[in-house]
């Protein structure tokens, strides 16, 4: 009957809190890889060689198609015993998500650069610019600012999951929180304020993804056909 | 030096891990009924315009889509027995937990195909003298749902996805399973690949179907 | 003037949307059987004035009165009170998931609680009336705007209402369709139906009206017989409105 009891926490926020610097090089090293990936991915997908395409496909299908969770447990423990290589846990988790998410974002920017706006492009040349002028100053700048939206809810996304990686016990804010639960036995205010934390730190993300969605909108309203 | 692969390993306990699978989807038709019953309400408390029932719906929306389902799976685990005293299994723990997460995202999925429909269609709805409830039922939902189905299909994928999550908790769905063989038969390559197949397997189908609702949604608009 | 009380009253009507002030003291009376048809520039409110009669946008300050009860204030059972008023839309009027004849057969049977034999033999009639009994099992994106805009003057006629309100309605249509449904609406005035009609369609306001009304700016500038003020309008604003029209007063 004895919950609620926010002050047997409060001495230990800051082992809390040092979990949060974890979890954020995690995600922004998995987001950074993921990135890559998605370039990469993307376009092999836009290949002309008909394999290539292929199996960009299948290795966004293989890691959409399977849970995170799965993929994690893999790649730490089934992956070094192909490679020979062990992981730590860091790299496990920042490889899972970073291929996981590189999946997603591939999709991503395969369908932005298959949605350009050509209209615009052909503008830009009938005005004299050379393809790579065309391509940086032109349609990279609108092409981003219609994907960016989604690239950064993806990057909510992959930081809420980086929770998961607690599991191989990467030592960021949900295993602290597991840990101090177990430590001071009050299950119901650690994991409270855990959620808290995260609810403080993924909600001015969502803001701003609200934002950068207006932005994209009005981006797109700009060049709509009368 | 070349590993011995051991598939009979994985072929021997390939029948527990459809046991799991059996779980797991029962977890996932459970989880989505849930989301689509409570995912309305929520969605219907926000867009009611009162603000006593806005609120609360709001607040609840964005605790589950701002924080990671593993914390809200361990936060229900854990805290309903010890506030409201209810000590329930691994498995309606976790069913309660993912149930309130799919509603999340489902009231956004509602909200956004209910406020879809043109304002001139409640108007003329209202204008025949139907009351509030009838339009809603007769005139907005339906056409709401037509372009609800896609991404509620998606949630459902990514429902079935997100059961894995449970076995943090022990739910004897597949991925516990999995982890239990995986340890007891010291194998994990073999076994983490095979479950990772069987996901494939399932879910790779759904992706396509979903992917064709997308298409098919666009071309009609 | 009418001996009798007027049918639909309107009174110091005003309507604000935050700092917009779109209707300033509104005063209107319509007799039965009166076909009002109102004018003016957009942005003048005439569509909020008639969103307001049936409070699907809540008046800031008036009282609007339809035979002799009060439309306004509280406690007021609005879903009964719009059954007695049809309103028809400038577009989207129809209900795409649902046939013609299930479109005008929607209130009848949701509203009004009639079976579906009753409500189905009421539509086909209505249908046949303005002339589509043909395309009742049409949905609407297989017929034309004008049909549509025809069955939308049927559904809300479904509810034998005892005045009907037009917002616009032919404004979205191509010209060559604008016709059809005019003639419907004429039709529907000879009959001695009560109208409330918002348009730009002068022809129809010298034909068809008892009384034009000129507003702009959330007031009504002048009103009186459709003559005297296509003809010889007393205010400088009306004449210029008339005149951007290019009405040439033959």
């Amino acid at each position: 009957m004895d919950y609620w009891r926010f002050d047997t926490v409060l001495p230990h926020l800051g082992y809390l809190l040092a979990g949060v610097s974890m979890t954020i090089q995690v995600s922004l090293a998995a987001v950074t890889l993921a990135v890559a990936v998605g370039l990469v991915v993307a376009m092999l997908r836009l290949s002309s060689i008909a394999w290539v395409r292929a199996a960009a496909g299948l290795y966004v299908d293989i890691w959409r198609s399977t849970p995170t969770l799965a993929q994690l447990l893999w790649v730490f423990y089934a992956l070094p015993i192909l490679t020979g290589v062990p992981l730590s846990v860091f790299v496990a988790g920042t490889i899972t998500l970073g291929c996981h998410y590189g999946a997603y974002l591939a999709e991503i920017f395969r369908a932005g650069i298959l949605a350009l706006p050509t209209g615009q492009a052909q503008a830009a040349r009938a005005l004299g610019m050379t393809e790579p002028q065309v391509l940086r100053r032109i349609v990279l700048p609108q092409a981003v600012t219609i994907m960016l939206p989604t690239i950064a809810s993806q990057f909510i996304s992959l930081f809420k999951e980086s929770a998961l990686v607690s599991m191989i016990s990467l030592e960021e804010l949900m295993w602290h929180a597991q840990s101090l639960a177990g430590f001071t036995m009050r299950s119901v205010e650690v994991f409270t304020t855990t959620a808290l934390i995260y609810m403080a730190l993924t909600y001015p993300q969502t803001l701003l993804v609200n934002r950068l969605h207006r932005r994209a909108l009005a981006a797109q309203a700009g060049t709509a056909r009368p | 030096m070349s590993y011995q692969w051991r598939f009979d390993v994985a072929v021997d306990n390939l029948p527990v891990l459809l046991e799991g699978l059996g779980h797991t989807l029962l977890l996932t038709a459970l989880a989505m009924a849930i989301g689509l019953v409570v995912g309305l309400a929520l969605a219907l408390m926000r867009l009611s315009g009162w603000r006593a029932l806005a609120l609360p719906a709001y607040l609840l929306v964005e605790t589950f889509r701002t924080t990671p389902l593993l914390v809200q799976i361990i936060w229900v685990y854990s805290v309903l027995p010890l506030t409201v005293g209810l000590t329930l299994s691994p498995f309606f723990s976790g069913l309660v937990a993912l149930g309130l997460n799919v509603a999340a995202f489902m009231s956004e999925i509602y909200r956004a195909g209910i406020t879809s429909v043109s304002a001139t269609q409640t108007h003329a709805a209202l204008a025949l003298g139907m009351t509030r409830s009838q339009v809603l039922r007769r005139i907005v939902l339906p056409q709401a749902l037509l372009r609800m189905v896609p991404p509620m299909a998606a949630t459902w994928v990514s429902l079935f996805k997100d059961t894995s999550v449970l076995a943090v908790i022990g739910v004897a769905e597949m991925m516990t399973q999995a982890r239990i063989i995986a340890s007891d038969t010291y194998r994990p390559l073999e076994i983490y690949t095979l479950v990772a197949v069987v996901y494939f397997v399932i879910t790779y189908p759904q992706s396509l179907g979903v992917d064709r609702l997308f298409a098919r949604n666009r071309v009609k608009e | 003037m009418a001996p009798a009380p007027p049918f639909l009253r309107v009174e110091q009507l005003h309507k604000r949307f935050g700092e917009l002030h779109v209707l300033r003291g509104i005063d209107l009376e319509v007799a039965r059987g009166d076909v009002v048809v109102v004018i003016g520039p957009s942005g003048s409110g005439k569509s909020s004035l008639l969103k307001c009669l049936n409070r699907l946008e809540e008046p800031s300050a008036g009282r609007i009165f339809l035979d002799g009860e009060e439309v306004t204030g509280a406690g007021v059972d609005l879903p009964r009170l719009r059954r007695r008023m049809g309103m028809v839309f400038q577009h989207l009027n129809l209900f795409p998931h649902m046939s013609a004849l299930e479109n005008v057969m929607e209130g009848p049977r949701t509203v009004l609680g009639l079976s579906r034999r009753e409500a189905e033999h009421g539509a086909r009639a209505l249908l046949d009336r303005v002339s589509l009994a043909d395309k009742a099992d049409a949905r609407p994106v297989e017929l034309s705007g004008g049909q549509q805009q025809r069955v939308a003057i049927a559904r809300a006629l479904a509810m034998e209402p005892a005045v009907m309100l037009f917002d616009e309605v032919t404004s979205a249509l191509d010209p060559e369709l604008v016709g059809e449904v005019l003639s419907v609406m004429k039709q529907l005035a000879d009959d001695g139906m009560t109208m409330l009609v918002v348009t730009h369609e002068m022809s129809f306001g010298r034909r068809v009206a008892d009384r034009v009304v000129m507003m702009d700016q959330g007031v009504i500038i002048e009103q009186g017989p459709p003559e005297r003020i296509f003809m010889r309008a007393e205010h400088e604003r009306t004449r210029r409105f008339l005149q951007q029209l290019a009405w040439d007063g033959d």
